[in-house]
């Protein structure tokens, strides 16, 4: 229940976010920046992942969980 | 937007590969990208007070990571992935009272640990006129642990590429047989899997950002306790949900990118924790990045943490002293430096992060002794080809 | 259980919601239609406008391009290669750069000088004449004025297509 309801609020919010503009094709140039990614640094982000999954006691998010280590 | 930004730009379309689902994949890379990182991460000592007796240093690691992304033929990339770490030190054995009532740890070898880790993946993706298919296949092993995992995933794009939708699941199935399993009366081959899905949607606002929001379950069974705690006795079943929501904004006039995160994660362990990160990207003439960043993270603690070992409970009831599973907040920032050379590329990233009872935003009724602080270099290259 | 049902309407209104989003391209030139005429300002200061109607009788390439597309600047040199191929018998290819500010444009064409008519579109107006539905998104352009290759996207061994209709086009003069 709780988590179709998690689900539902995130499609809600999002669909409701669609209404504002929508950018055409070549309107895209600043999503194309390096700086503008969801990741800027694919490595880094892995070794923070990694870092943090062995030093603290949450994962996840938006990605499946990847490898296992005996880190943890 | 000046033009050795192209080139960065020609090698960043292959980060679309990197994890599946995050980044938007809109097409195969047009190059080929190699990279290679270099890490050294060193926690701090403990304090004379805080330990019962024997080493004061704990964890000193180094990481080596590489990577290759290439496009195969007219639809399709290629990643490549492999990873080296090795760490000496030691990490917190068992927990007592202290003279005081307070807990005093004490870490665990006399010649503290040597490990290493060496793990390699390889992925694929197919790219279709809306979307993309992801797979991947990764090993990795070291001397006590070895693990074997694949992950599936997908993505559709909508509404002129607006709107992005992707959703993936991972399987890991490992083996742990710790080392000097007889000599100090530890499990010996013991068996852990790990599933886990997840779906996320991505939406651009308007010319100048963008917003993704995410959410992922995933499922542990198996022999989850930590073998080189004295006593340390978890469920053999973890539930753990986790949401994550990102902002991306560019600001013209700066010529800088503002990124926020925030993730919020509960599991059946007990444990909730709030995690925000966010980052500045500030360019610097035409070749030149520079990007501070700041992490906040809280967590609660686990329904079974206690911060002083009880050895008069039987060995079936859960309890653990780790303190990965108390209560605590920890603060973390980091400057980086991104220089653009045309088909090179460098970055230099120093971190530093402190755990902290007083950080934390839950209630600590058990505050832990060996709660972490490190620090954190590294240095990458990319070469795009 | 009325949470149940609430729960139902709540997840089908929120769907509901998400796929009326999900609009189609309403009009976009397709192949067999005629191409809209326009005129557009070179990217460089001292060259005349480019119009299409002055190119009548022309097989005539049109590529929307910007320096900010990865598979845009990959295609540029194949494109000018193809240019000084058939030149001479009726090909002009016209590159409209909707970059914004077109410098974006010009520092690109400093370091990867192209021989064939570069128009600058920073307002987007003739790409959303075109109903340009990604980047890059070419159209072949008959003799006659229709169009008889709408292309989106580049990817390896697309120049082979781009270049057999080409051939084929020219073939009619």
């Amino acid at each position: 229940m709780r988590i179709l309801r998690i689900t539902c609020l995130l499609l809600l919010a999002t669909s409701l976010l669609t209404a504002c503009t929508e950018v055409r094709p070549w309107q895209r140039g600043n999503f194309a920046r390096v700086e503008m990614q969801w990741q800027t640094d694919p490595l880094e982000s892995a070794l923070n992942d990694h870092i943090f999954f062995s030093k603290e006691a949450s994962s996840g998010g938006n990605s499946a969980a990847g490898g296992g280590c005996g880190c943890n | 937007m000046k033009i050795s930004r192209s080139r960065t730009l020609l090698a960043l379309s292959t980060t679309a590969l990197a994890l599946p689902g995050i980044a938007r994949a809109d097409a195969p890379p047009v190059e080929s990208t190699l990279s290679y990182k270099i890490s050294n991460y060193k926690e701090d000592d403990l304090s004379r007070s805080e330990v019962l007796f024997g080493d004061l240093d704990r964890y000193d690691i180094d990481v080596h990571q590489f990577q290759l992304i290439t496009p195969v033929g007219r639809n399709m990339a290629l990643r490549i992935e492999a990873n080296y770490e090795s760490l000496s030190g030691a990490s917190p054995w068992f927990t007592l009272a202290g003279s005081n009532g307070k807990p005093v740890v004490s870490l665990s070898g006399a010649s503290g640990i040597r490990d290493r880790r060496s793990e390699i993946s390889v992925g694929a993706s197919y790219y279709l006129e809306n979307g993309s298919i992801s797979g991947n296949i990764g090993y990795s092993e070291e001397d006590d642990y070895r693990a074997v995992y694949a992950g599936l995933s997908g993505e559709r794009h909508f509404n002129n590429d607006n709107t992005t939708l992707s959703a993936g699941f991972s399987y890991s199935s490992d083996d742990i047989s710790p080392t000097d399993a007889k000599l100090f009366n530890r499990v010996t081959d013991e068996h852990k899997n790990s599933a886990s899905a997840y779906f996320s949607v991505s939406q651009l606002i308007n010319q100048v950002s963008s917003i993704q929001s995410g959410f992922s379950i995933t499922e542990q069974s198996g022999f989850l306790s930590d073998p080189y705690k004295l006593r340390d006795v978890r469920p053999e079943d973890k539930t753990q949900f986790a949401w994550t929501t990102s902002y991306r904004r560019f600001f013209t006039t700066a010529d800088g990118a503002l990124h926020i995160n925030y993730r919020l994660y509960h599991d059946d362990f007990g444990v909730s924790s709030h995690t925000l990160d966010t980052a500045w990207h500030q360019n610097i003439g035409g070749s030149y990045r520079l990007i501070p960043a700041v992490r906040y993270y809280s967590q609660s603690a686990a329904d079974f943490f206690t911060n002083i070992d009880d050895f008069t409970q039987p060995l079936t009831a859960p309890q653990s002293s780790d303190y990965r599973l108390s209560a605590f907040g920890a603060i973390s920032g980091s400057i980086s430096l991104v220089a653009d050379f045309g088909k090179w590329t460098a970055t230099l990233t120093a971190e530093r992060y402190v755990a902290r009872e007083k950080y934390s935003a839950y209630e600590v009724s058990q505050p832990s002794t060996a709660l972490v602080a490190y620090k954190r270099v590294s240095f990458g290259i990319d070469y795009s080809f | 259980m009325i949470i149940k049902q609430r729960a139902r309407t709540l997840a089908a209104l929120t769907i509901a919601a998400v796929a009326a989003n999900f609009s189609s391209s309403a009009w976009a030139v397709e192949e067999g239609e005629m191409a809209p005429d326009f005129s557009l300002p070179s990217i460089y200061a001292d060259q005349p406008a480019v119009s299409l109607s002055a190119l009548q009788g022309k097989t005539v390439y049109i590529d929307f391009w910007a320096s900010w597309c990865a598979p845009c600047l990959l295609s540029m040199p194949l494109y000018n290669e193809m240019y000084h191929k058939y030149k001479d018998q009726g090909l002009e290819i016209v590159a409209i750069s909707v970059d914004n500010p077109i410098e974006d444009g010009l520092d690109f064409l400093l370091d990867t000088p192209l021989d064939f008519l570069i128009p600058a579109d920073p307002d987007g107006d003739i790409a959303e004449l075109f109903e340009v539905f990604g980047m890059p998104t070419s159209y072949l352009i008959e003799p006659d004025g229709t169009v008889s290759l709408v292309h989106v996207g580049f990817r390896k061994g697309d120049i082979e297509i781009i270049e057999e209709a080409i051939q084929k086009s020219l073939a009619t003069h």
